[in-house]
């Protein structure tokens, strides 16, 4: 029998399996935090599924092909998996992708997370960057999934999944507590949002200042460097789109971007990889009007992006934006 | 990086301003790591940028502000080019969220504790000292402590199993509170579970009496921050892309 931990990410469950505390762990790394929402049949397939055809393909993409055979699991969908295991375990950790990832799982499992004796384990740590030892040794709370875990899994999967940002805001009224990392993943999503004075998330906002901090190779500004970058819902691929929207726009706020766009192909050709590296980046007059908070990116520029089940356009901004409330 | 070097920062800025024969020779290292957590320096070398009248205006505007009676001015910061001190803004964030919010009237650290405790933490030391389980990082150890006593000795405690002896130390007396936490095994009272549930607000019940920056908040002066949400108009259709 097998001790199964599913992870967010393969960095973190490669940190699982070295700490000695599963045998097998799987990432189950769909970036929900970005691109046009997959349909529920598309999910459904994606977990019920032991053949592959590409990363988006099936819940054990991430797992070398060797330890699919080894484990006796290739071809067998997650539910199936979770039945053969002695124990199966979710370890997201607190970055708001994991944290879609948890509710998403809860909400496809439904009441067969109980019968299948499924633990959560609140990880306050990011196991990727942890000593294997030191996550051995860690006592990480642990709870059987119950109702409550299902009843608000399901509230917020359903609210991120929305045709409006209005039923993910409303989380905020709610006891969200059972999930200790969630009520910050309402926030920090909410933050990418367009602003209401720039027309830009968080992220792109971001971006704008590291530039104009003097940061001026492209690397220099993505969320890798976590304390410089400070936002935390975007991975690489997705900071290199998004200062390709920036730079490569038909008003762009970035100028000096040498390559692009950021693609795999990209990264595959050298010499474009090199060009797209050494760029010297720098802000366009409209670049620096959007930090002074006097111009609006998305009245110069086409908007079309999802944020969870949001479509955003220049015709449909749902925009974001704290209030201060005077005594 | 940290909030409370970002503020020591604009007020050492805010401070040489005035001293023009010293202010020529100040050079700003954009450090954006853990100075404490590097065995050795090695290779590393954060960039360095000259001071000069963009920051020092930085540094001054956000300093004022932080100084003044009321949120206001941090507010407006917000949507100002504070790049020239490019860890500031987070830094500004993250103190806003810790002003009461609109439905609990708790800021943000407050209702992280709440929450923490309501999911089983129930000693201090998670609550004080696991940044990443809090996610909140404006407030020292000894303050997580004086907000605990708020929320546990008020006329309507949100917090239960907070060492009595906590109501009668003095705030000074550290080597006596810090066995006393250690002592506390935390759990929510019932008000406390409303209270997360966002269905009651703590200030209602309870004095508040607490300062932000330069803002003293009270029960009478309880100046608020909520997140909104903005729908699209039909006015924002129009001006759409040219």
């Amino acid at each position: 029998m097998t001790r199964l931990i599913l992870t967010a990410d393969s960095s973190s469950a490669g940190c699982v399996v070295s700490a000695g505390v599963a045998d097998l762990a799987v990432g189950v790394e769909l970036r929900m935090v970005w691109g046009a929402p997959r349909s529920d049949a598309e999910l459904a397939a994606f977990l019920e599924a032991g053949t592959m055809h590409g990363a988006d393909s099936s819940w054990l993409y991430s797992l070398p092909q060797h330890r699919r055979q080894l484990s006796g699991f290739e071809n067998l969908g997650l539910i199936e998996a979770c039945e053969r295991c002695e124990t199966v375990e979710l370890w997201m950790e607190t970055e708001p992708n994991a944290q879609l990832v948890l509710i998403w799982l809860l909400d496809y499992l439904g009441p067969r997370a109980k019968t299948l004796g499924i633990i959560l384990r609140h990880v306050d740590i990011s196991l990727a960057e942890t000593d294997p030892k030191d996550v051995a040794k860690r006592k990480f709370l642990s709870v059987a999934v119950n109702n409550q875990h299902l009843e608000i899994a399901s509230l917020a999967w359903q609210a991120f999944r929305a045709s409006t940002p209005q039923p993910w805001i409303d989380l905020l009224n709610r006891d969200l507590s059972i999930f200790p990392q969630l009520r910050r993943c309402v926030l920090e999503m909410l933050e990418e949002l367009p602003g209401r004075t720039t027309g830009l998330g968080a992220s792109e906002l971001r971006i704008l200042e590291l530039i104009s901090a003097g940061y001026v190779h492209p690397f220099e500004v993505f969320p890798h460097f976590k304390q410089r970058f400070q936002r935390r819902v975007f991975g690489y691929w997705e900071a290199g789109a998004l200062l390709d929207a920036l730079a490569l726009a038909t008003k762009p706020a970035v100028s000096g971007l040498a390559e692009g766009p950021f693609t795999l192909e990209m990264h595959n050709e050298r010499e474009r990889y090199e060009r797209y590296k050494e760029s010297r980046l720098s802000l366009t007059a409209l670049g620096n009007s959007i930090l002074a908070g006097t111009e609006d990116f998305s009245r110069h520029n086409p908007i079309d992006r999802w944020w969870g089940g949001t479509r955003l356009t220049n015709d449909r901004l749902w925009r974001w934006e704290p209030v201060l409330l005077v005594p | 990086m940290r909030p409370g070097a970002q503020l020591k920062l604009i007020w050492l800025l805010d401070y040489f301003r005035s001293y023009p024969e010293f202010a020529g020779k100040l050079k700003l290292r954009l450090v954006d790591l853990e100075m404490g957590a590097l065995k050795k320096f090695g290779r590393w070398r954060p960039p360095v940028v000259d001071v000069a009248e963009k920051e020092f205006e930085t540094a001054s505007a956000a300093w004022n502000a932080y100084r003044a009676p009321t949120p206001e001015a941090c507010f407006g910061l917000l949507g100002m080019d504070l790049s020239a001190l490019p860890l500031l803004k987070p830094v500004l964030i993250a103190l806003l969220n810790e002003l009461p919010s609109v439905s609990t009237g708790l800021g943000a650290t407050e209702m992280r504790m709440l929450e923490l405790i309501a999911r089983g933490y129930s000693t201090t030391s998670p609550l004080f000292h696991l940044y990443q389980l809090r996610q909140t990082r404006i407030f020292s150890e000894w303050q997580h402590g004086y907000l605990l006593d708020g929320l546990a000795f008020g006329p309507n405690p949100a917090v239960a199993g907070l060492d009595e002896e906590l109501r009668t130390l003095s705030r000074e007396d550290l080597g006596g509170r810090h066995p006393a936490y250690l002592r506390s095994r935390l759990s929510l009272t019932e008000f406390g579970k409303v209270v997360v549930a966002c269905e009651e607000d703590f200030s209602r019940h309870n004095p508040i009496d607490r300062w932000w920056g330069g803002t003293h908040l009270t029960n009478d002066h309880l100046w608020r921050w909520n997140p909104t949400l903005i729908k699209p108009s039909r006015q924002q259709s129009g001006r759409g892309v040219p």
